[in-house]
């Protein structure tokens, strides 16, 4: 692994002041709109509500790293062209380098969103909503970082060089879209479980809200009517999912062309 | 050691179609059905449209140990042909070698570096840890970078990110690290473009001793006769013209037509153009660039 490149990207990340803005102003900002609008209950219920919320804004939380990162590369790609060529630096090296970057940053951002969770649904119930496994917690989150990292690198490959200079910038908040449709589709509407346990996002959003309330998700969120979801068979979804997007990025990194900077300029 | 073959580059190479590609296709058919029939090889094989969909027109360049300048206007591919030897552009015909290898094949060979700042992109962090992340890349040691860029005046840019710099110091910095790290084979595209008379001096005086190959591009006039012993071709429409010698450039002129006495006949979109020696049209060393002496001839 390249340590200099690890070490520094990570610093880059932490410094970048928009990322921070953007990824903590909107946690803090639909957290405190979730802490508002709930209404006391249940002790149990309480903690359900709080833990889907947390569930669901971690992952934009997170999402925001897999945007970050996809934009990083797709300023990178004549570089890493460049790299793989005339350094010594291989896919296989680039890539341990920025997993190692994602899962430090998905750490640090989740252990935020569990601060400002705990914080502030705890002053809004009047009684301590603090997650039921926070070690787990914030494992998960390390892998979620990965998969995250993993999912960007591929959209920004897929765009660079099978689409074109035009699509990255499009392409670049894929992860936000995803997310904020699946998600919010597994909050409201009850999906099979077989599609949750397929889909990525929907194992991280459930994987969170299991780790945090220390109940088991549903294939409606927090709706214990409908089908209970098996822990085991989200985290295997994530790491099958992240394994596999890391091998094929691999290959794509292999492949990887410059944007073309005169079309890139014209935008 | 550079060895370009019958280097053929289309426009937006590899993301814009294959209209450039198919027609590499149409003239290597053309050139095979002539040798098969026992005759001898076209010296231009495509008309002057069809030379038109090409930023590359079958560019052919050895280097051996030596230095070498391109002069060319802009426009007229100097720039593609590094970033095809770079492996930024695909080519859609030809053959590149570095140091004997195929470019296809070259992997973690450090010797080569080049000036192009997007080379220097790899992650969004301050030049500083780029001169640190690439040292590592290139096995090299930082300290030598990081006191040039100090004793070039640029230590404000060692704690700004590359996109942030302006085009000055984004050159200067892409000179610096095209030199650091011991390199064999160097790119220098522009090199003193939007850089100050100072440290074009200084840059001059670091290229002058450096132990490598050097391929430098411009389209000054006035660089060119400060590098006295180096190469010298002439890049036009695509196509590569030489070679003769930067020594030579105020004995060098270009005439319109065939010269009976020509060193060299370049066939451009504008018509045929000769270069001679010690008489012609236009003095080449009066002209302060490449396009300067377009538009006189």
């Amino acid at each position: 692994m390249q340590t200099s490149l690890a070490v520094c990207s990570l610093k880059g990340i932490l410094r970048n002041k928009t990322l921070w803005a953007f990824a903590g102003g909107f946690m803090v900002l639909w957290l405190i709109v979730g802490a508002l609008e709930s209404t006391p209950s249940t002790p149990h219920i309480e903690q359900l509500t709080t833990a889907s919320w947390f569930s669901i804004i971690a992952l934009f939380g997170l999402s925001f790293i897999a945007t970050n990162i996809a934009r990083t590369i797709s300023h990178a790609s004549s570089s890493l062209s460049y790299g793989f060529r005339f350094t010594k630096l291989s896919p296989k090296a680039y890539l341990a380098a920025l997993t190692c970057c994602a899962s430090v940053v998905g750490i640090i951002l989740v252990i935020l969103a569990l601060g400002m969770t705990f914080g502030l649904f705890s002053a809004s119930y009047g009684a301590s909503m603090a997650p039921s496994d926070p070690l787990s917690v914030i494992g998960v989150s390390a892998l979620v970082g990965v998969f995250m990292m993993a999912f960007a690198v591929l959209v920004v490959l897929v765009a660079t060089n099978y689409l074109g200079l035009r699509s990255v910038n499009l392409f670049i908040f894929l992860p936000l879209l995803i997310d904020t449709v699946l998600g919010n589709l597994q909050m409201n509407s009850t999906i099979p479980a077989a599609a949750v346990y397929a889909s990525p996002f929907n194992s991280i959003m459930s994987l969170l809200y299991q780790t945090y309330s220390g109940t088991p998700a549903y294939t409606q969120l927090f709706n214990s009517s409908t089908q209970p979801l098996e822990a085991g068979y989200l985290l295997l979804s994530i790491v099958v999912w992240t394994v596999a997007l890391l091998l094929i990025d691999m290959m794509l990194l292999k492949r990887v062309r410059s944007g073309q900077l005169d079309e890139g300029r014209q935008i | 050691m550079l060895e370009v073959k019958g280097l053929y580059v289309g426009y937006g190479s590899g993301s814009q179609g294959l209209a450039p590609f198919r027609l590499v296709q149409r003239v290597a058919q053309a050139r095979s059905r002539l040798e098969s029939n026992g005759q001898q090889q076209s010296e231009y094989d495509m008309t002057p449209r069809q030379r038109r969909s090409f930023v590359l027109n079958g560019v052919d360049f050895e280097l051996s140990g030596g230095k070498a300048i391109i002069v060319g206007p802009n426009g007229s591919g100097k720039s593609t042909l590094f970033k095809a030897v770079l492996g930024l552009v695909s080519a859609e015909d030809g053959t590149i070698r570095i140091f004997g290898e195929d470019l296809k094949d070259e992997r973690h060979d450090t010797r080569v570096s080049s000036n192009l700042i997007e080379l220097y992109k790899l992650a969004l962090i301050p030049c500083k840890d780029i001169v640190k992340v690439f040292a590592e890349m290139k096995g090299g040691d930082p300290r030598w970078t990081l006191a040039q860029i100090q004793e070039f005046g640029l230590d404000s840019v060692l704690g700004k990110k590359v996109h942030e710099l302006s085009t000055g110091q984004q050159k200067m910095f892409g000179n610096l690290m095209a030199v650091s790290f011991g390199p064999k084979l160097v790119l220098l595209d522009e090199p003193f473009d939007n850089v100050d008379e100072g440290r074009r001096r200084k840059f001059l005086t670091i290229l002058k001793d450096l132990d490598a190959e050097v391929i430098l591009i411009t389209h000054e006039f006035d660089i060119v006769s400060k590098l006295d012993g180096w190469s010298l071709y002439f890049m036009l429409d695509g196509r590569l013209w030489g070679k003769f010698e930067s020594g030579q450039l105020d004995r060098l002129y270009f005439t319109r037509g065939i010269a009976q006495d020509a060193l060299e006949v370049m066939d451009t979109e504008v018509g045929k153009l000769s270069v001679t020696l010690d008489h012609g049209d236009v003095a080449v060393g009066m002209a302060s660039s490449a396009n300067a002496l377009l538009a006189r001839v």
